[in-house]
């Protein structure tokens, strides 16, 4: 039996500018670090070899740390001489001056069980009876299927057959036409197993094939919308004609969850997910509340915020308030009880509201009801009291 | 004047500024010759002497004008009502050595009381004495009445908080309960097939009977036995309480650690599989084939570490799938003559492969889980500790900004240089602090990467397969009946 470790998407290097600074350094350096458990994972299951299919980097010239920081976790790892394969994708194409050329000195950094596809006839034995063809992106976007340029089987090779390519197999609605592959060209080009690279959820684009043709997704999620991301595919092969067993081994430390509330009830069920402290939460606060409510908003944004003092329940959060709404009027915030003064400004207040002819007026008006509210929160809160 | 008090003079009398700031703990006893309405300033005045590293317990003497109603009415307000005299100072000091977190000013906050203030109303409203009484027992109630609604939400939430932590251990118990009867039914099965297996391996006379949920045993005397098995001859499994007519086959009952051990001595041979009397659709697949059997021994180290019997069967030629394989291994088997097959070498390992291949998937999924927990407990304690450092650095930097202040007014050679050398040391911390803060937030950090790195060890060591035995079997129809 062969067992490959497949991979792809690392996207080493991909900045995340519009999260907080905190943030980015979080979500950067966990894709530095998921490296080091996806050779952990080829470790414990004392795979054959490691596929790389594609878009390692982000960009073809990464900055130096990023390559230099990959290099040294690829020598000091001790996955030792497990044959890595590494193949150039869209984002981090095989070109003069990428970090996959012959003389950029990420190659001398490498150490020598790593190989790297700059060649289109690349091909390596990787045991007695199984071989490895792959195939690199030489531009960010191209028409080439480079699945269907691999060599096809010889007549009487009986070997095990794998291929890796970075490309895009056209099922998903709205992808881009760049390195497209044939949902076939496992089949047509005689392999066994077909790596691929490029969507970032985990896919096994052909379930109902005898050849598997998988997408192993990024094992660290880049964005809200790969719903499968965070794994590395696990291949057992066998002889010739059966079916390679295929299971996504999960590797990511972080979980990406946006989630559109519509009403308070949707936004106090975040509080309840599970393990909040690693995901990545984006809230899209849609929703018109009353003043007693926009404090409750508040709190349990400070919660899974954080603060000075405290850690937020949410590892890293994002909230979009566009939609966040304060219904107009004091409505019956404020208790009965209160001193004259202030009953009298929140009736002028909400007369103000009522009497508004446009919207910014009223919307004045109600934010200051909403000041109003809160001074008095934070003075019974002083005094230990409830408002 | 504390140094004096502690080393030679045995009373300090002070006015209320003693109250604050003073560190007493060598003394026991506090006099009050008057008693504040402030419930928080009576605490501090306790607090001199109630605090860290005291080692006695502390008495409070308050001086009371016995026929002044008002004055009993305000004391019992305060001792009575919130606690001020009662809890804090309660047997727990003794054993604890420090004072207790549920301090009176919790309760004071708790039941919005401002005691002071209220009492001047009353005191400067109030006409007569008689009516200075009467509103004073009518703020005493109206605490009584706060604090009995204080307390019984107190009661609630605690309520709420145990009936929410029962919750998850109820679950924990939960699924004990519905899974160990299974559990245990399965155990006594396996047990009770294995020293049937002994049984008939070693031609010893029996007959079995399986009722009630128990396999029941009755062993003719027989050599064959050995004698640690002593003179019972009627054997069942089950729970033993409530056995009365046999002897309980557990795990430790020398019939079954013969038969055990036996077992374990087993390196291979030719088997007959005999398949139950319903067996699955896949197990009925394979009645009158012939094959191999491979059976190893998976060691799993990891966080919960995990020893399973793995096996991987080729029959007729087929490899055949590993959960089917792992279910040969529960069938009866006897010795039989197979004829030697020539097994494919390569078939049967690749097939052992698969098998704890597809195994250890299921393993993984715990410790993954533990795995996880491990790292994000490890994130959280850098998190902290960066919060921490974060804190201390700001104190510095007010340190070194009031500092600089005072070299700029300071005028002696002497001073300046004290307070440049003061500033110094604080630069140096704060550098100091920057660099473990900058070494955190990069998980640069020598004790995380220990850590972090004995947690991959943990979860990524590869298993280790021992191969236990190879056995030619011929799988026959189902059984028809079960005694012999």
């Amino acid at each position: 039996m062969l067992k490959l470790l497949h991979t792809a998407d690392w996207h080493l290097g991909r900045r995340f500018l519009s999260f907080p600074d905190e943030a980015q350094k979080k979500l950067s350096r966990a894709r530095m670090d998921v490296v080091v458990s996806i050779l952990d994972v080829a470790r414990r299951n004392t795979v054959h070899a490691i596929l790389c299919a594609g878009d390692l980097f982000d960009d073809p010239q990464p900055e130096a740390d990023f390559w230099e920081e990959l290099a040294r976790t690829l020598r000091e790892h001790p996955v030792h001489q497990i044959p890595i394969f590494f193949v150039p994708g869209n984002h981090d194409p095989l070109t003069p001056e990428s970090v996959w050329a012959p003389n950029h000195p990420f190659r001398s950094r490498l150490p020598k069980w790593v190989h790297v596809v700059d060649r289109d006839d690349f091909a390596h034995q990787i045991s007695d009876d199984a071989v490895l063809y792959a195939r690199p992106c030489r531009s960010k976007a191209g028409e080439n299927d480079l699945a269907m340029a691999l060599p096809a089987r010889e007549p009487g090779d009986e070997r095990l057959r794998i291929g890796c390519v970075h490309g895009c197999t056209f099922d998903v609605e709205g992808y881009q036409t760049n390195f497209p592959i044939s949902r076939d060209a496992g089949l047509q080009r005689g392999f066994d197993y077909l790596a691929i690279g490029d969507t970032h959820s985990f896919r096994d684009v052909t379930a109902s094939l005898p050849v598997p043709t998988v997408y192993p997704g990024a094992p660290e999620p880049t964005s809200f919308d790969e719903p499968r991301a965070g794994n590395v595919a696990l291949v057992a092969l066998f002889r010739r004609g059966r079916r390679p067993r295929i299971d996504p081994e999960p590797v990511a430390f972080w979980r990406w969850l946006d989630v559109h509330c519509r009403d308070l009830n949707e936004l106090r069920r975040v509080l309840t997910v599970a393990d909040l402290d690693r995901h990545v939460l984006k809230l899209r606060l849609d929703m018109t509340v009353s003043l007693s409510e926009e404090a409750e908003v508040e709190r349990i944004l400070r919660d899974l915020q954080g603060t000075d003092a405290t850690h937020g329940r949410a590892g890293v959060l994002i909230v979009d308030r566009t939609n966040l709404k304060l219904k107009v009027g004091s409505g019956d915030a404020f208790p009965d009880d209160l001193p004259p003064v202030l009953k009298d400004t929140i009736d002028r207040l909400d007369q103000l509201v009522a009497n508004a002819t446009d919207e910014v007026e009223k919307t004045k008006a109600t934010r200051a009801l909403s000041h109003l509210y809160k001074l008095l929160q934070t003075q019974h809160a002083t005094r230990g009291r409830a408002l | 004047m504390v140094h004096e008090f502690r080393t030679r003079s045995r009373v300090l009398i002070c006015t209320e500024a003693g109250a604050k700031g003073l560190n007493l703990q060598f003394c026991n006893t506090v006099i009050n010759y008057d008693l504040p309405w402030n419930p928080q300033r009576i605490e501090q005045r306790i607090g001199r002497c109630h605090r860290y590293s005291q080692e006695h317990d502390v008495t409070v003497v308050n001086f009371l004008a016995r026929d002044n109603e008002a004055h009993r009415l305000t004391f019992e307000i305060l001792s009575q009502k919130l606690d001020l005299f009662g809890k804090i100072l309660d047997a727990s000091d003794t054993v604890l050595h420090e004072p207790r977190t549920d301090a009176p000013e919790t309760i004071v906050t708790a039941l919005s009381v401002e005691l002071e203030s209220d009492l001047r109303n009353i005191y400067s409203r109030s006409r007569t004495l008689d009516e200075v009484t009467r509103e004073i027992a009518a703020l005493r109630d109206k605490i009584t009445e706060r604090r009995v609604i204080y307390e019984k939400e107190y009661q609630r939430t605690s309520h709420i908080i145990e009936s929410r932590f029962d919750e998850n251990v109820r679950k924990v118990f939960k699924s004990l309960r519905e899974e160990l009867p299974h559990g245990l039914a399965g155990l006594d099965k396996d047990v009770a097939d294995l020293v049937e297996g002994y049984l008939a391996a070693r031609a010893v006379s029996y007959k079995r009977l399986d009722k009630a949920g128990r396999a029941v045993f009755e062993i003719a005397p027989d050599q064959a036995l050995a004698a640690d098995i002593g003179e019972g001859r009627r054997f069942a499994t089950g729970d033993a309480r409530s056995l009365t007519d046999a002897e309980a086959l557990n795990l430790v009952h020398p019939l079954v650690r013969n038969a055990i051990t036996d077992s374990r001595n087993w390196r291979g041979g030719s088997l007959e599989l005999q398949l139950p009397p319903d067996p699955s659709s896949a197990l009925a697949a394979l009645a009158g084939g012939v094959g191999v059997l491979r059976v190893a021994l998976v060691d799993y180290n990891g966080f919960e570490p995990a020893q399973r019997l793995v096996a991987a069967a080729v029959v007729d030629g087929t490899p055949i799938d590993p959960l089917v394989a792992g279910s040969l291994l529960h069938l009866r088997a006897t010795d039989a003559a197979v004829p030697k097959l020539t097994a494919d070498q390569q078939l049967i390992s690749d097939a052992l492969d698969e098998a704890v291949f597809v195994d250890q998937r299921d393993i993984e999924k715990t410790e993954q889980k533990h795995f996880e927990q491990a790292i994000r407990q490890l994130e959280r304690f850098v998190e902290d500790k960066i919060l921490v450092l974060r804190r201390e650095r700001a104190s510095i930097s007010e340190k070194l900004r009031y500092a600089k202040e005072r070299r700029d007014q300071i005028v002696g050679s002497t001073a300046r240089e004290r307070i440049e050398a003061e500033i110094e040391k604080l630069a140096s911390r704060d550098e100091s602090l920057e660099r473990r803060i900058s070494a955190l937030e990069s998980r640069e950090d020598e004790v995380y990467k220990k850590w972090r790195d004995n947690y991959h060890k943990l979860r990524y060591q590869p298993p280790i397969v021992t191969l236990l035995f190879d056995a030619t079997l011929q799988i026959s129809q189902p059984i028809q009946e079960m005694s012999c």
